[in-house]
């Protein structure tokens, strides 16, 4: 795009000339009618099918307070489930979970040392790798969707909507 | 309501492009407005907080229905860079100095219609919405070079479009009966 200053400011000033002289469109005749029926249909709801905020307050207070009471009786009845759970019925699985938290440590130790071991070009280079092969897929998913997908700009002119 | 709903309306449709899509929106902003009357009754600033949500409104409505990955379309954008069309520009400083008032007034708004979403939107909230170009990146969600390219590629396809219906014979005698 090879556009001169003088020429791009020449252009932004007739079309803000054009544009500023816009008079405001005419909202549709049936606009206020439109808005006063569904205030009006909204008034009708009973208070329970409205939006919680305009509930009358008692009820949003009673609402509060049940949900609160919910939530701390699900707490103490997962807690009291949980601590069942513990019972010594369930001491082999602890066991099993110890001993797999010692083997996933002993297996991180492994690795820490065999990644101290591997020369800092080859990691590196594995990074470069990965990113190369991470930027090659996304290429490759963004021109399928071009080819795929796209047939026009991001969007119809308004005109043909 | 009345002294408000064609300032409304008007936003809606600018951006949107779309007179039905435009009068919903213009319903919600009041059924907001409604809800919101205890503030909004003395406030000084009514009209620019009806501005505000019917701006966004819009813009909510046109991403999601957009349902278009920004990113590919920021490339398809790129790639049509060359599409703008070559501008002669009018030797007085009025692209349509030849039209009455009326004309002019519908040949603007067809013309604006006509802009592609990605073209129309920013330049609406530029010379509408009196924005900022940093602003108008913050609102789309899109760079600040995309913001001015756009705006520029608008800014020449509506000069085109503007010219082109300033010639006599482009109206039509229904147009110019009127």
């Amino acid at each position: 795009m090879s556009v001169t200053p003088d020429r791009e400011a020449k252009l932004e000033r007739l079309v803000a000339q054009a544009l500023g002289r816009q008079a405001l469109l005419p909202a549709p005749a049936e606009l206020q009618t439109r808005v006063l029926a569904e205030i009006e249909r909204r008034a009708q709801l009973p208070w329970w099918q409205r939006r919680v905020a305009s509930w009358p307050q008692g009820m949003r207070l009673a609402l509060g307070a049940g949900a609160g009471l919910l939530s701390v009786g699900a707490l103490r009845a997962f807690a009291v489930q949980l601590q069942g759970a513990l019972s010594a019925s369930t001491a082999p699985l602890l066991l099993h979970v110890r001993h797999a938290g010692q083997l996933l440590l002993a297996l991180g130790h492994a690795g820490a040392s065999l990644l101290a071991a591997i020369p800092s070009q080859y990691v590196y280079a594995g990074i470069a790798l990965t990113a190369t092969a991470y930027v090659v897929v996304f290429a490759t998913a963004a021109l399928g969707y071009r080819v795929l997908t796209l047939g026009t700009p991001y969007s119809q002119p308004a005109s043909s909507r | 309501m009345r002294a408000y709903q064609d300032m409304v309306y008007s936003t809606a449709v600018r951006l949107t492009g779309n007179s039905a899509q435009a009068e919903d929106i213009a319903q919600e902003v009041f059924l907001r407005a409604y809800e919101h009357f205890a503030n909004l009754r003395t406030s000084v600033s009514a009209g620019g907080w009806l501005k505000t949500v019917a701006t966004r409104l819009s813009l909510t409505h046109l991403t999601r229905y957009r349902r278009r990955w920004r990113l590919f379309s920021e490339l398809e954008a790129a790639e049509a860079e060359d599409e703008s069309p070559e501008v002669q520009f009018p030797a007085t400083d009025d692209l349509l100095a030849e039209l009455t008032a009326e004309d002019r007034a519908r040949v603007v708004e067809s013309a604006l219609a006509r802009l592609p979403e990605r073209q129309r939107v920013p330049l609406v909230l530029f010379h509408f919405g009196e924005l900022p170009y940093e602003a108008i990146a913050r609102e789309l969600g899109v760079s600040l070079a995309k913001v001015k390219t756009d705006i520029f590629r608008g800014r020449t396809a509506l000069a085109a479009m503007l010219t082109s219906a300033a010639v006599p014979h482009d109206l039509t005698p229904a147009t110019r009966s009127r």
